[in-house]
Order: structure tokens, then C-alpha cells, then sequence
């Protein structure tokens, strides 16, 4: 025992060491470097589309890079693409499993991807005249929480089996796993720079991975619950988290700390989803409480609410032009707003 | 596909329920007869009610218990209704907690939700048969769909489903009243509870169960530890930026956005998504012709938006041409194509690298310090995707110090700015916003885009004056397009026409353009002899032979002999380095066969890169690049032997290591 006691101190010291390390670079706070910015003016979107399509609850939605088409997968087990500007449904992929968690676009536009309780992630070819399978990866044992394609070549997914998965889609086997989180990955975002990737999960940590080397780069403490929601700033130099301690946090990357949280008394219900504009400063939050807020990333407050669904907002997206955001809900809808 | 459970797939942890724990603790706390909430003994109608409480003492007392404020009390109230442990007397369908003299009482532990089984359904079958048979007519219309669904779908037990709802009225009757009427109300709240009238949302309905279970302590063992310590050690290393130089950061770049934040700003001519108008979507088309003034602004801020944008790149690419310095972006959309392609395309395109830009006298030489080069050549022995990584880099540095910015202060950028659109914000009347919401038309599919984004690059590249410089496979439009939007099937797509590359707009005589050499004259030249070499090989390689399958038709006499007496190539190096297009270059992969690889799926596009080479008495260890197979078709097999393989890649093992970088 005399050698845990021993570790336990070591620990309790280094933690210490880096508490103060961190205290030594935080010369400054969001608030006084933010205080020469103007507040956000008060936001105000109308619904401007609401597709209807789903029968079920909806899991996920991401826009294409050509900021009109945009994927959506319900458990009424299919996938919908939509072009978003005219409201019609492009196409229809039924899914083998309906217990589908995410889905995903490719920056290319020819592939779809999905995933959920099936534990396999499914790749889909939208440029054969008949959407064709183009591969199942298949190697994770828990539910696929998260998809995100790198190229046509390469998808990351985050797992409820505690791991994130690099995997190699001609050859449809994994090329790094990621191992660190404790509990359920829950979801992942890919910076700008596609060198590496961000993920969040049950053990309320979000964690920042180097996609070559596979290793964990810094972890982020902070939240008190899962965090089921993460995104990259514009700059690639911090990330926003979004938890079910019904609040987000801002962690800057370089100076390895949180920097900003955004949260509210009266915010009692926990965060699904998020997506920031393109300048970043407006973060679009969906909540359990069937709103969607959005706050001022830099100064902290709530600018906005986005009200109309009919239940749990479980999935928010801003496409790559930043000139709407879309919201999907538990009610079975998509709404645009703007 | 394996065959899974499908009721629990392997998880057992709901999530949101692990606070369940806590929250019986402290409703525990909450019936203690002495600190607990006062209860009282209320009258309704003719029944008493014992322990009853009121919201108002709920909210207090768990105001005062966790020293928190009425708002965040009232919620945490509301939770505990909306999971079950208190539940409402009067309006016994809304589970909120009302913090006035509305009466509440605690759910029997019986009937607390539990964490690890969600509810069964043939419990509640049982339950609303029992209502049934107290009394016809009493089901809510919810509740009778319900009941009719689960008599299909559990008839096979709706025998053993009526005789208990049967036994369990049969009780019920056998109680005293107001246990009775108790017992009742309990029920009926654990019911609300967990199956919902439509249209309410239940506390209980969270989504998936996680894996990991969530109030799993995890053990202290020395190898925790020992992970936290290096864990926090490597963290302590870790170089740290002071906050203020970060944070002045992130507020700078959310500021130098702020006018291209449709959110923030308005855009122009207006947002698509408020007036139906789609001009500003067509002004801002990844490779229009004349971009917006604002799009060009964007290409101010940073280099990687400059490069990120299509039509900045382009600019960019001729700013670069003008300087002869085009290698260096051409390296650099190389190590991309590398890095985003195919696997099996990826050794080739290597070696194809290293023999353009980084060998010793490559026709595209870059400019890297002597240690990047040992690393990259180094790595190229075992070729992957990122083994010109740091050479990429410091290109990529290198443009961006020194290119980057003479491009913003030359007179191309200055060019581009002036053309630049700066559309009138458009001013609909609302019968003008009517018309457009019901002219509004779907988009164009991508495919269709793709298609016509490639008919105008093979238009752009027949017709345009092209820099000779950026002939090479890496920056001809439509392959390196069709990398970064993904599957190049486009090649095939570049009509065969095309093959006469431009920049070739006579005939010229075989030796003036051999000193200014361009493969697209040599070829213009060759006319339809062979497969066009404008087919760049890239990524789908399989996609692309069906159009160079086309046998070599027979060369002209003169091309042939031409061909032979040029054969040697002005590949001396000093020559070389005066020609700064070099022509073997853009001739696709087949041309320069290095060892060890397969032949290519496309016939070689032969003998039309070198047919304007000068001959040059050179001896042959200091040929370079590219010698190539057209040497085969000789008659002569020491020529031919001679010939292909000239440049040697150093982790080939060749007897002549010479000439190689």
C-alpha cells in the first residue's frame, strides 16, 4: 500500500504543479480581452423552412459543403437528403438497423455515412444512379455516437466503447484507434486543419487527439456530466463543448484552459447539440427544454432563443456559408432559420 | 451483419438516470418526520388525505436544505414530480411542481423509477385491463389506443393479463377506502409517469442507454495512478501560451469575421434565405469567373483561406506564374493529392513527387533545406500518406512569409480586387418576395454541377493561355479538382479532344519549342498519335483507362524519325534549369517508369513528351527525368535499355545512384 500512497501523492503534486502552471499562463480572462468588443445585437431568426419528412425522432443532421444539401437520419430508420433552399427530399436511403445515432456528409458530396445501435458505421455512394452500400466498418462493440468524414478515403467515429476510430474506407478496416475516455464517446469535431479532432463523452471530459499519431494531445476538464456536444472555433484554437450539466464551455487550446462558460439559472435542461457561426461568435445551442439558445460566444450571454419545436431539439447545424442554421428535434422535424 | 439483442444491444446504464441515486437520498431526507417537509392531513371532498404536502413548503424547504436560490428549488422540484418520487394530487396529468398550496405526496418506494430495468409493458396492459373492468369507458382515448395495441400484440398472454388484472381488483376491493383511494393515485402518478399522454414529454424518455456505467467508481489502483501521472506529466511539458495572447486571438479572428457572418451582417445582394433570390449562391460558385468583393477580402486574412477557396488558388496560381516560382504551389497541391487519395495510386504518386520536385536537377525543383530532404527521401523508402509531411509544411511556410505576401501587393491581386463584384443589396417589395418564394427551384443536382464545373475546366484549359509551369498532373484543373471534391471519375470526363494541351497556339518548329518546350505543341504535333497524356493518371485510375484504351494510332513517319534523333533529351541539367516548363512533366504517369512499379492501367502516353528534345551529348548517368519508355519502341535495345530509368529514386536499389536526389 505504501507504494499507492506514494503514486497518490506524486498525483495529487503533479496536479497541483499544473494547476499553478495553468494559473501562471492565465494572465488575462475572456472578459477584459472581450471588453472592447461591441455586444452581439440581439438575434432574432424566423423559421424560414421546416422539411417534413421524418416519421420518428430525429438523431442527426449535417449540411453538405455545397450549403444547400444537408442529410438527416431518424429512427424511423432513414436517411433523408434534403435541398434545403427548395424543401425537397433528394433522396431516401433505408437503413438496415433504424436505431441510427449520426450521420454525416463528405466534404465531396458523394458519400453519406451512418451509424448507431448496430455498433457498424455504413457508408453510402449518392453518385450511382441507386444509392449503394459502399461499405460497412464494423469493429467497434458499442453504439457509433458520431461520424465525420476526412475525404472520400477516411472516416473518424467516436463509439460508446470508449474509443474513437480512424478508419480506412477502401479497405474498410481501422487505421488508428484512439483510447483514453473512460466513458461513452459521445461526440467529435474535426478542426479546420483536419490534423486533428476533438472528442467529447460520458466521463465529462473532451479530449484533443492528433490524427497521425493517434495519441491524445490535452485533455478538458471542467463539466460535470456528459458532454454530448463539440465543435471547433472558426480559428481552429479553441473549441466550445456543450454538456448535460446544461451548460457550454469554451476551452482555448493553446493556453489549455477553460475560458468561458455559458450558462443560465434558469437552463435546467441539458445541451444536445451545437454549431457556431462563421465568425464564431454566435453559438447556436440546442437543449432538452425543446429551444434552441443562442449566445454570444465572447461576451458570455444569451443573445437569442430559437422556439418551435415540439420537443427535445437533439441536433443543430450551421452550414459551411454560415447563412442559416438548421435544427432537428425529437418532434420529427427539420426547421431552417434565419 | 451479426445478430444482436435487440432490447438492450449490450447497455444497461441509463444515462440521465444515475442522478436516481441522489435523488432518493434525498427524497428520504425529505420524509423524515422531523426535518423533513412538514406533511399535514388534508380534506378533499369527503376523503382525508395523510400526508400531504404543499408546493410552497417544497420549494422552501429545498431552497433552504441546499442553500439555493427559489427559481433553481422550484426546478429541482419540478424534476423529482417529473420523475416520479412526488406526485401531484389535483391536475394529475401535468408533472410540474406548482410552488403554491397545491398538494403533493411521495410515491411509495414501490413504485420509485428504477435505474436498471425500464418499465415492462405488460404491467401496464395489466393496468389498464384493470380500469377497463372497474369501469367501462373510463380510458382516456390515448389510453384505449394503447390498450387496443397491446391486445394484438400480446395476445398471446392477454389470458394471464386479464386473470391478474381480475385478481389485482379483487384485492383492490378488499382494502380499506382510502388506502384504496391512496393506492389508486399512486398508481395512477407511476403511469403518467412513465407512459406519457401524447403530446407531454416524459422525464424518462432520454434517448439510448450508455455502456459505461455512469456511477461506476473506477478502482485505485497503482496503475491509475501511475496513468494520471504521466498523463499530468506530459501535460505539465506541454508548452503553455500566456491567456492574454490566445484570447487576443480568438477575439481577433471572431472580429475580422464579423462582416462575413451572414448573422451579424447583412449580405449582398441579399441572403437567399430571406428573399428566395439565389444570386448571391451563383455570384459565389466555387470557380466564377469574377468573384465578389467580399470573397476577395477573405483571401486577405490568412493564406489558408486563400488556398481553401478555389478561385483564390487560381489567382494565386497566376500571381505565381508570373514570378516562375509555380513549383512550389504545384508541390504543395501535390503532397494534397497524396495525402486525400487513393491507397493504391499513393506509392506511385510519390515517386512521381520525388521526381518533379525534389530530385536532384527535377525539372520542379523546390526549395527545401538539406535536413527536410534527408527526412522526406528518408521516408519515401516506405512510402504513406504523410511522408511528405514536412516537406509540405515548409513550402507551405514558405509561401506563406514570402509569396503570400508580395501576392497582396502585386498587380494580379490588385486586378482581381478591381473587377471584383460588389452587388446592389437587393430591394424586394413583399409581392416581389412572394413571386420569388414561388419561383423557387431546386438546385442543381452536384452531379450535374460536378459535370459542368468540368466541362468549364476542359474549356478553360483547350482555350486559355496556361503557365507552361503548372503544366504537371498535380495542378492541371480538373484532376486536382476532382481531389479535393473527391472520387475523380472526372478525368474520364475530359474530352479527348482536349488533348492538345494549350499554350500551343501554332505549329511551332520542333526546335524553337523544344527550348521552350511544351508537351500540348508535342502534342498538337503528335496529332492523334496515342492516348492523350492531358488524362492526368490520379486518384480512380481504373475510371480513366476506358478512354485511353484507344490504340496508339500509327505515328507519322517524320514524328517517328524525329522522335529517334531527339530521342536523348536535353536532359542535361544545365539545360534543364534554363527551360523552366519542363516538358516530360506533364506528360502522365506512364511516362517515367520507375522501378518496381506496375505498369499503369492506361496505356503509356508515349513518345510525346520527348519528341521536341534536343539531343544533347550527355553521358547517361547524368540523365534525368524524363528519359522515358518511349525508348522502347526503338529498334535499339542498348537505347532502350539506356533510356528508362533515369531518374533514380534513392531507396530504389539501382546501380547508379547518381543524378538522384
Amino acid at each position: 500500500m505504501g507504494e499507492m500512497e506514494q503514486m497518490k501523492k506524486e498525483a495529487e503534486a503533479l496536479k497541483t504543479q499544473i494547476e499553478a502552471a495553468r494559473k501562471a499562463a492565465c494572465d488575462t480572462d475572456m472578459a477584459s480581452a472581450a471588453s472592447g468588443v461591441a455586444p452581439a445585437p440581439r438575434v432574432q431568426l424566423k423559421t424560414r423552412r421546416t422539411l417534413k419528412g421524418h416519421l420518428a425522432k430525429i438523431y442527426a443532421m449535417h449540411w453538405s459543403t455545397d450549403n444547400k444539401l444537408m442529410v438527416s437520419a431518424s429512427q424511423d430508420g432513414k436517411l433523408l437528403i434534403w435541398d434545403s433552399h427548395s424543401g425537397n427530399k433528394v433522396n431516401a436511403v433505408p437503413l438496415k438497423s433504424s436505431w441510427v445515432m449520426t450521420c454525416a456528409y463528405a466534404p465531396s458530396g458523394n458519400l453519406v455515412a451512418s451509424g448507431g445501435l448496430d455498433n457498424m458505421c455504413t457508408v453510402y455512394n449518392l453518385k450511382t444512379p441507386v444509392i449503394k452500400t459502399v461499405k460497412e466498418l464494423d469493429a467497434h462493440t458499442g453504439y457509433l455516437s458520431c461520424a465525420r468524414f476526412l475525404s472520400d478515403t477516411e472516416i473518424l467515429t467516436s463509439s460508446g466503447d470508449t474509443t474513437c476510430a480512424l478508419w480506412d474506407l477502401e479497405t474498410g478496416k481501422q487505421k488508428t484507434v484512439f483510447l483514453n475516455h473512460v466513458g461513452d464517446c459521445m461526440c467529435l469535431a474535426l478542426s479546420p486543419d483536419m490534423n486533428s479532432f476533438v472528442s467529447g463523452a460520458c466521463d465529462s471530459l473532451a479530449k484533443l487527439w492528433d490524427i497521425r499519431d493517434g495519441q491524445c494531445k490535452q485533455t478538458f476538464q471542467g463539466h460535470t456530466s456528459d458532454i454530448n456536444a463539440i465543435s471547433f472555433y472558426p480559428s481552429g484554437n479553441a473549441i466550445i463543448t456543450g454538456s448535460d450539466d446544461c451548460t457550454c464551455k469554451m476551452y482555448d487550446l493553446r493556453a489549455d484552459q477553460e475560458v468561458i462558460g455559458y450558462q443560465d439559472a434558469a437552463l435546467n435542461s441539458g445541451v444536445t447539440s451545437l454549431a457556431l457561426s462563421v465568425s464564431g461568435r454566435l453559438v447556436f445551442a440546442g437543449y432538452d427544454d425543446f429551444n434552441c439558445n443562442i449566445w454570444d460566444s465572447l461576451k458570455g450571454e444569451k443573445v437569442g432563443v430559437l422556439s418551435g419545436h415540439d420537443n427535445r431539439v437533439s441536433c443543430t447545424g450551421v452550414p459551411v456559408d454560415g447563412m442559416c442554421v438548421c435544427t432537428g428535434s425529437w418532434d420529427s422535424f427539420l426547421k431552417i432559420w434565419n | 451483419m451479426t445478430i444482436r439483442n435487440v432490447r438492450d444491444h449490450g447497455q444497461r446504464y441509463r444515462p440521465r438516470m444515475a442522478c436516481l441515486k441522489k435523488v432518493e437520498n434525498v427524497v428520504l431526507e425529505m420524509q423524515d418526520p422531523k426535518t423533513g417537509v412538514k406533511s399535514q392531513t388534508q380534506r378533499l371532498v369527503i376523503t382525508t388525505i395523510p400526508h400531504a404536502i404543499t408546493g410552497e413548503d417544497i420549494v422552501a424547504w429545498i431552497a433552504n436544505r441546499f442553500k439555493i436560490d427559489a427559481m433553481e428549488a422550484r426546478a429541482m422540484g419540478t424534476m423529482m414530480v417529473a420523475f416520479g418520487y412526488i406526485y401531484p394530487l389535483q391536475d394529475h396529468k401535468r408533472l410540474i411542481l406548482k410552488p403554491d398550496t397545491s398538494l403533493y405526496r411521495f410515491q411509495t418506494p414501490y413504485f420509485w423509477p428504477a435505474q436498471q430495468w425500464p418499465v415492462e409493458d405488460t404491467d401496464y396492459a395489466i393496468y389498464l385491463a384493470k380500469r377497463n373492468i372497474r369501469k367501462k369507458g373510463m380510458l382516456e382515448l390515448y389510453e384505449q389506443e394503447q390498450y387496443n395495441n397491446l391486445y394484438k400484440w400480446m395476445n398471446h398472454k392477454w389470458d394471464f393479463i386479464v386473470m391478474q388484472a381480475k385478481e389485482q381488483y379483487r384485492a383492490g376491493k378488499e382494502r380499506k377506502k382510502p388506502d384504496r383511494v391512496v393506492f389508486d393515485c399512486q398508481e395512477r402518478a407511476y403511469w403518467v409517469v412513465h407512459r406519457p399522454p401524447p403530446g407531454t414529454v416524459s422525464a424518462m424518455d432520454y434517448g439510448h442507454d450508455r455502456m459505461v456505467d455512469p456511477n461506476l467508481k473506477e478502482n485505485k489502483t497503482p496503475d491509475y495512478y501511475r496513468r494520471i501521472i504521466m498523463f499530468t506529466q506530459q501535460c505539465i511539458m506541454r508548452p503553455r501560451v500566456k491567456s492574454s495572447v490566445s484570447i487576443g486571438a480568438l477575439v481577433k479572428c471572431t472580429t475580422t469575421y464579423k462582416e462575413h457572418d451572414p448573422f451579424l451582417n447583412a449580405c449582398l445582394p441579399s441572403n437567399p434565405w430571406l428573399t428566395d433570390d439565389v444570386t448571391y449562391w451563383n455570384l459565389n460558385m466555387p470557380n466564377v469567373e469574377t468573384p465578389t468583393k467580399m470573397r476577395v477580402e477573405r483571401w486577405t486574412f490568412s493564406f489558408g483561406e486563400l488556398l481553401m477557396d478555389p478561385r483564390g488558388r487560381a489567382d494565386f496560381r497566376l500571381f505565381l506564374k508570373k514570378e516562375f516560382s509555380g513549383e512550389n504551389l504545384a508541390f504543395w497541391e501535390g503532397c494534397e493529392d497524396l495525402k486525400w487519395g487513393a491507397a493504391e495510386t499513393m506509392k506511385e504518386k510519390a515517386q512521381q513527387i520525388y521526381k518533379t520536385f525534389l530530385a536532384r536537377g527535377a525539372p520542379r525543383w523546390i526549395n527545401i533545406d538539406g535536413k527536410t530532404m534527408d527526412i522526406t527521401v528518408k521516408g519515401l523508402a516506405h512510402p504513406h500518406r504523410y511522408v511528405l509531411d514536412a516537406a509540405q509544411t515548409h513550402i507551405y511556410m514558405l509561401m506563406k512569409k514570402d509569396s503570400y505576401g508580395r501576392y497582396l501587393k502585386s498587380p494580379v491581386f490588385k486586378e482581381t480586387q478591381r473587377k471584383a463584384i460588389a452587388p446592389e443589396p437587393h430591394r424586394f417589395s413583399d409581392a416581389q418576395l412572394e413571386q420569388n418564394a414561388k419561383r423557387r427551384r431546386p438546385s442543381l443536382s452536384p452531379i450535374i454541377l460536378r459535370q459542368q464545373e468540368e466541362e468549364q475546366k476542359a474549356k478553360l484549359a483547350a482555350s486559355g493561355p496556361v503557365d507552361i509551369t503548372q503544366l504537371c498532373r498535380f495542378t492541371a484543373p480538373v484532376p486536382h479538382l476532382a481531389v479535393y471534391t473527391g472520387i475523380c471519375e472526372a478525368q474520364s470526363t475530359a474530352s479527348p479532344g482536349l488533348m492538345t494541351l494549350p499554350n500551343s497556339a501554332a505549329c511551332p518548329s520542333p526546335i524553337s519549342v523544344a527550348i521552350d518546350s511544351t508537351p500540348a505543341s508535342e502534342r498538337r504535333f503528335d496529332g492523334n498519335g496515342g492516348p492523350s497524356s492531358s488524362h492526368f493518371p490520379s486518384i480512380a485510375e481504373a475510371s480513366v483507362s476506358e478512354e485511353e484504351n484507344q490504340p496508339p494510332a500509327p505515328k507519322s513517319r517524320m514524328a517517328l524519325s524525329l522522335s529517334r534523333l531527339l530521342r536523348r533529351g536535353c536532359n542535361a541539367p544545365s539545360v534543364f534549369a534554363s527551360l523552366s516548363p519542363k516538358c516530360g512533366v506533364a506528360s502522365g504517369g506512364g511516362k517515367v517508369q520507375p522501378l518496381g512499379v506496375e505498369p499503369l492501367a492506361q496505356p503509356q502516353p508515349r513518345r510525346i513528351a520527348n519528341f521536341f528534345q534536343i539531343k544533347v551529348d550527355i553521358p547517361p548517368e547524368c540523365r534525368i527525368y524524363p528519359i522515358d519508355s518511349e525508348d522502347e519502341e526503338d529498334d535499339s535495345p542498348d537505347t532502350a535499355r539506356g533510356g528508362v530509368k533515369e531518374i533514380i529514386c534513392p531507396w530504389e536499389t539501382v546501380t547508379k545512384q547518381d543524378g538522384a536526389g
